[in-house]
């Protein structure tokens, strides 16, 4: 800095002294004084201009200028605010809209999970699913522990193959007892994945062994964190499961939540804890009941195609060692039949997915298409700036700024609009990602997703927005390059531009109508479809009716002793005032989920009922663990779950499916559609709000996911 | 005039009028206004040198220290600023006038291909 200064001390003298040192030379060659200046003066130029361009040489002219234009490009813009209110918006509506779906897709679909090679890692499943065979505790892509335990042994494609199930758990004792995800986990399962503890250790093979009872507990970070203040000393404290005090070994890094995405875990034990947590509970020997998820890493060299052929092979040996007791023979053929065979599951599991996957890619077209409608309205808003300034940039030219300083005035103002617009974007992307979560999520069906910020999104989306609006900012600059600056100064006032300008711009507007004409029309159609699926009868009154859910045996009611429990407990909330009726079913109407161990206890009863469901409590002889009991209402107007609002489902034929997947705002994966095999789904239209219980041929597990509906305040 | 033109001109200028200042004052230490006067009466008049471009020029010189300045007295006895060559404006002159002869040599071989071609 201090040498420019040195260098251009005295520019203006030495230029003055050059000046009147050749009017001497004119003089000397015979000019009069005044004409002699003149040329002096002619001959050297445009003084500004060279003054200028020396100090250009030292300054670093480009950060000044940058600051003029900026403070220029502010003052431009407050003096349109119209224009720029409508720009800045338009820039982020389409920036944060596009980052929210695109940020939802990418938690749900597109990351891998954040364990070792997550390429490698593969689930293996029954070939073509297991035709409803036994007892299915989810998806068709469950086994049986035994199958497993066989998988184990004799596999050899994968290296680290584990098994695991997501379960839910009681911890606490009494008033503190709370409900917990948590994960039954083979002692492969931590080892293989790659994970490294952020305390103490995990769960090993040392550990999972037959008869293990309880080796002890794996908490999550966030369950950690939150249940346990990030306690330091929290290995080797007790935690109490299922009334059980088992040891916390260790704790999980924060950013591993589990295999399956939106449902991220609390506290893992190992399978061989079973018996020991639930007496009763034979799951690990059931041959008949597909409950486990098998995953490994595929070894290296080993493609997925070679894995599935050495698990086709080999699965034959595994069946036959595993086959169930007392199905017929044509049931048994069935299983006889299955082969395993091996699926890619580097991202993870998800019920989000599947239920979500084509409502969130339809989003993102459809938000696709509004970035390209913002696109071209910031265009087209440019051009028309453009216009207007033509002859604002004329006189600049005239007065002598260089076509670069221009150009960089344009970019500046453009970048001005744009950035303001992507940081408003920013904030619309963080609100809008967490209304689609909150619109996903249900009461009792906790959905957990990284929603951390996706900085490669947001900076893809802005950058296509901004240079949209750069490159028309530029237009103005470009618009009088093309024309003499006399022109445009002499055609007066604002005027339009050129002809292929205008062109152009009648491009941008007929394709900005056509594509919110389709949008129009999908919008429209999507409320039409809405609006069709909430007038769909269910084949019940919905109103009034709240729907208590209680597993039997959570509070210890033995299986002879159901029907009784059940008895005792429809004639307690029947001597209530305030119900209407009550009937216990083993099923609730519109969803199909029968489960022996479970009740629904669906009520009728005014919307003050609330109130007396703390005095049924209060009557209540059994104990009501917080965990197995919530009461639920079918609220009203229904709720649509977004995959039933997706065009391809509501034109099926069948109505009915609709209504079911209406009542209950989501099914679960546990729960089959309506339309299949189950006889008691399809009984229970005709039997208004009161549905008869009935016994299931064998008990089934909780579902994995409590069927969603809308839980009002625990008791 | 026309803007068209006279941007052509600013870049022919460019770097060439670097040169000729190198080379002006390989004769000796000189004000501004001398080498001016210098360029034009050495190329008999025919660069006539917008004259204030020089004092860019200069400036671009002096950053990159091929030139120094010094404050000395003018031939009527007036205080003004001598600009001369640095050891490195030398070393870069030799550079710059070799690649200009063979520029020159190269361009001039196009424009007349039959004075050294077989005609």
């Amino acid at each position: 800095m201090k040498r420019r200064e040195r260098m251009l001390r005295g520019l203006d003298q030495e230029i003055r002294d050059h000046i009147e040192m050749a009017t001497q030379d004119n003089i000397d060659r015979g000019m009069s004084p005044e004409e002699a200046h003149y040329a002096a003066v002619r001959k050297f130029g445009n003084v500004t201009r060279v003054q200028e361009d020396a100090r250009a040489v030292w300054s670093f002219t480009w950060f000044e200028n940058a600051l003029q234009d900026v403070r220029f490009g502010l003052r431009k813009l407050r003096k349109s605010p119209g224009f720029t209110i409508v720009a800045v918006l338009t820039l982020a509506l389409g920036i944060g809209a596009n980052t929210a779906i695109f940020h939802l897709i990418d938690a749900v679909r597109l990351r891998s999970l954040p364990v070792r090679d997550p390429q490698s890692l593969v689930s293996l499943q029954i070939k073509g699913g297991n035709h409803g065979f036994g007892i299915n505790a989810g998806d068709e892509s469950l086994l049986t522990y035994p199958l497993w335990e066989q998988i184990r042994d004799h596999q050899t494609s994968l290296s680290g193959a584990f098994a695991w199930e997501s379960w839910d758990f009681n911890v606490g004792l009494g008033a503190q007892k709370k409900s917990v995800i948590g994960l039954w986990v083979s002692g492969e399962m931590f080892r293989s994945l790659g994970i490294l503890p952020e305390k103490g250790r995990f769960l090993t093979t040392e550990d999972d062994r037959a008869g293990c009872g309880t080796p002890g507990v794996v908490l999550s970070y966030a369950f950690w964190r939150t249940q346990f203040g990030s306690d330091e000393s929290i290995v080797g404290q007790k935690l109490i499961v299922d009334s059980h005090p088992i040891e916390i070994i260790g704790v999980a890094p924060a950013k591993f939540t589990g295999l399956e995405i939106g449902k991220a875990f609390d506290i893992a034990v190992p399978f061989c804890s079973g018996p020991a947590l639930n007496s009763k509970d034979t799951n690990l020997s059931r041959r008949e009941f597909f409950w486990v998820l098998v995953m490994g890493h595929l070894k290296s060299g080993v493609t997925l195609a070679h894995a599935s052929a050495e698990l086709e092979t080999l699965s034959r040996g595994m069946i036959e060692a595993t086959v169930p007791s007392g199905y017929s023979e044509d049931a048994l053929k069935t299983y006889h039949d299955f082969r395993l065979t091996t699926l890619p599951a580097g991202g993870g599991i998800s019920n989000l997915r599947q239920s979500y996957s084509a409502s969130l890619w339809l989003l993102l077209g459809i938000t696709g298409l509004v970035l390209l409608i913002a696109c071209a309205n910031i265009a087209n808003l440019m051009l028309v700036r453009s216009s207007v300034r033509g002859r604002e940039m004329a006189v600049r030219l005239a007065l002598g700024a260089s076509y670069w300083r221009l150009a960089t005035q344009m970019i500046t103002e453009s970048l001005l609009l744009a950035g303001t617009g992507a940081a408003l974007g920013l904030v619309l992307a963080k609100v809008f990602s967490h209304t689609l979560i909150s619109l996903i999520r249900t009461e009792g069906d906790r959905l957990q997703l990284d929603l951390s910020l996706d900085w490669r999104v947001l900076l893809f989306v802005s950058a296509v927005a901004i240079t949209t609006s750069v490159v028309f900012g530029l237009a103005p600059a470009f618009e009088s390059l093309r024309k003499e600056p006399v022109d445009a100064l002499k055609s007066g006032g604002p005027k339009t531009g050129s002809r292929q300008s205008h062109a152009f711009q009648r491009v941008l507007v007929v394709s900005q109508i056509a594509i919110s004409l389709v949008l129009l029309v999908g919008a429209f159609l999507f409320v039409l479809s809405f609006w069709n699926l909430t007038k769909v009868d269910p084949g019940f009154r919905q109103d009034g009716v709240l729907i208590a859910y209680m597993g039997f045996d959570k509070m210890g009611v033995t299986p002879e002793h159901y029907d009784d429990t059940a008895r005792q407990l429809l004639a307690q909330i029947r001597s209530i005032p305030l119900v209407e009726s009550a009937a216990t079913s083993t099923h609730l109407p519109s969803t199909a989920v029968g489960l022996l161990a479970l009740t629904w206890v669906v009520f009728k009863a005014s919307q003050n009922f609330l109130g007396s469901v703390r005095v049924i409590c209060g009557l209540c002889k059994f104990r009501w663990p917080q965990a197995a009991i919530s009461t639920i209402a079918i609220p009203r107007p229904l709720r649509v779950s977004p995959s039933s609002a997706n065009p391809s489902s509501t034109n099926s034929s069948a109505p009915m499916i609709q209504s079911a997947k209406l009542s209950a705002p989501r099914p679960s994966r546990t729960i089959p559609p309506l339309s299949t095999k189950s006889s008691a789904s399809q009984k229970t239209p005709s039997t208004p709000a009161c549905v008869k219980k009935r016994r299931q041929p064998k008990p089934m597990r909780p579902p994995r996911n409590f069927p969603p509906l809308v839980r009002t305040q625990p008791f | 005039m026309s803007t068209k033109e006279e941007k052509n001109r600013i870049e022919l200028l460019q770097g060439t009028l670097d040169l000729l200042i190198l080379r002006t004052l390989l004769l000796g230490p000189a004000h501004g206004h001398a080498i001016a006067k210098a360029i034009e009466f050495r190329s008999d008049d025919v660069l006539q040198v917008e004259q204030g471009s020089l004092y860019p020029a200069l400036h671009r010189l002096l950053k990159r220290r091929w030139i120094s300045v010094e404050e000395g007295t003018s031939e009527n006895n007036r205080r003004a600023k001598f600009y001369q060559l640095t050891t490195l404006g030398r070393t870069q002159l030799a550079l710059e006038t070799s690649k200009w002869d063979k520029l020159t040599a190269a361009i001039g071989r196009i424009l007349r291909p039959t004075e050294e071609g077989p005609s």
